[in-house]
């Protein structure tokens, strides 16, 4: 049975945000929510499917998911160029209060894709109230270093003028226009400052105190020789398993939030349903 | 090497028969799937895979001519 999705807009102070919904067959059956947290410009574009899909396959194991358009992204309200690290968080968190409200009794639970993964950390970080918390939260191929992130965003803007200009643009002429101007145009996204400092500014491997009893589960995509997680990424990983309970898995395939063909992982879509049901289970 | 890079290039490119690849192969402006993205892409591969950093000014048209420049440039990095 195919489920399909329900779009609504949810009413938040910064406008209206679209909400794609993949709601199990029988409503009171629900036994999970699940938050997914989009990645960054056209990461976002190019992993739709693959979150879609994911939906519509958690959907048919009794979870509920919701994908979110974050403000100035897709088919919510506002500009990209006004977009900021805290209105996202709040876009988060007007969700996650809206998901509580309608079912009160049932878990809500986060995924984060690439830098998603970052902003849905971040969030669980910054809430001093656990009750706007999840217990559980799934990073998929998180960005670690933000810095180097916004490096290889900015670099699309290199590579697309060596295409096509005989001008010679540097990554300091690039910097230099960005805090000048406020924002720079990269790959058709109006990038701002303040934005790009937010997103530099965070770095996974710094984040040595997580929120007690957060658990989580870090995921690597990947195709051979590729066969585990980063180094980077494994020390990271234990690190936090000295206070937090942290499960990692390396997953065989493409790296479709990047691939020039829309593709998509159904073995991250079955060990994600797994996992989260598992942890129901705990 | 040339036939790691090839390989890199397959993956990142997403194309399916290399078979008439070789070192003269053109990439910029030759392969339809070489835009903006695929540079960054296969930038961010190499620097992965081989754990060099490519420094921003590197990044040139020459480098990205043909596959067997491309080479040469990891070849130099290692």
């Amino acid at each position: 049975m195919l489920i399909k999705p329900q779009l609504f807009f949810l009413n938040t102070d910064a406008g209206k945000l679209l909400i794609t919904q993949f709601i199990p067959d029988i409503e009171h059956s629900i036994r999970l929510n699940v938050i997914v947290v989009p990645p960054f410009a056209e990461e976002a574009n190019k992993s739709r499917k693959m979150l879609a899909d994911f939906g519509r396959q958690a959907a048919t194991y009794n979870i509920r998911v919701s994908l979110i358009d974050l403000f100035g992204t897709g088919d919510s309200e506002g500009d990209f160029c006004a977009a900021s690290w805290a209105i996202w968080q709040q876009n988060i968190k007007d969700l996650y209060q809206e998901l509580k409200r309608q079912d009160p009794d049932v878990d809500i639970q986060f995924v984060g894709l690439r830098t998603g993964a970052l902003l849905a950390l971040d969030y669980c970080m910054q809430q001093s109230q656990a009750v706007n918390t999840p217990q559980s939260l799934m990073l998929w191929q998180p960005v670690l270093n933000g810095q180097q992130f916004i490096t290889q965003f900015m670099r699309l803007r290199l590579a697309a003028d060596m295409m096509n200009t005989q001008a010679k643009l540097t990554m300091a002429d690039l910097q230099q226009e960005l805090a000048e101007n406020g924002s720079i145009e990269i790959a058709g996204y109006n990038l701002n400052h303040s934005l790009s400092e937010a997103i530099a500014q965070l770095n996974l491997m710094h984040l040595t105190q997580l929120p007690v009893d957060l658990k989580l589960a870090w995921v690597e995509i990947g195709l051979p020789p590729t066969q585990k997680i980063k180094p980077i990424s494994q020390k990271t990983i234990a690190q936090w398993q000295l206070h937090n309970n942290v499960s990692s898995c390396f997953i065989n395939g493409d790296s479709f939030w990047q691939t020039q063909e829309i593709t998509q992982v159904e073995e991250l879509t079955n060990f994600s349903i797994n996992y989260l049901l598992g942890s129901l289970n705990d | 090497m040339l036939n790691d890079i090839m390989v890199l290039l397959q993956q990142c490119l997403q194309v399916d028969d290399i078979s008439d690849w070789d070192d003269t192969t053109p990439l910029i402006g030759a392969i339809a799937e070489f835009d903006s993205m695929a540079v960054v892409t296969v930038i961010t591969q190499l620097e992965e895979s081989y754990g060099f950093i490519i420094d921003d000014d590197e990044i040139s048209a020459d480098v990205f001519e043909t596959i067997g420049s491309l080479t040469s440039f990891v070849e130099l990095k290692c």
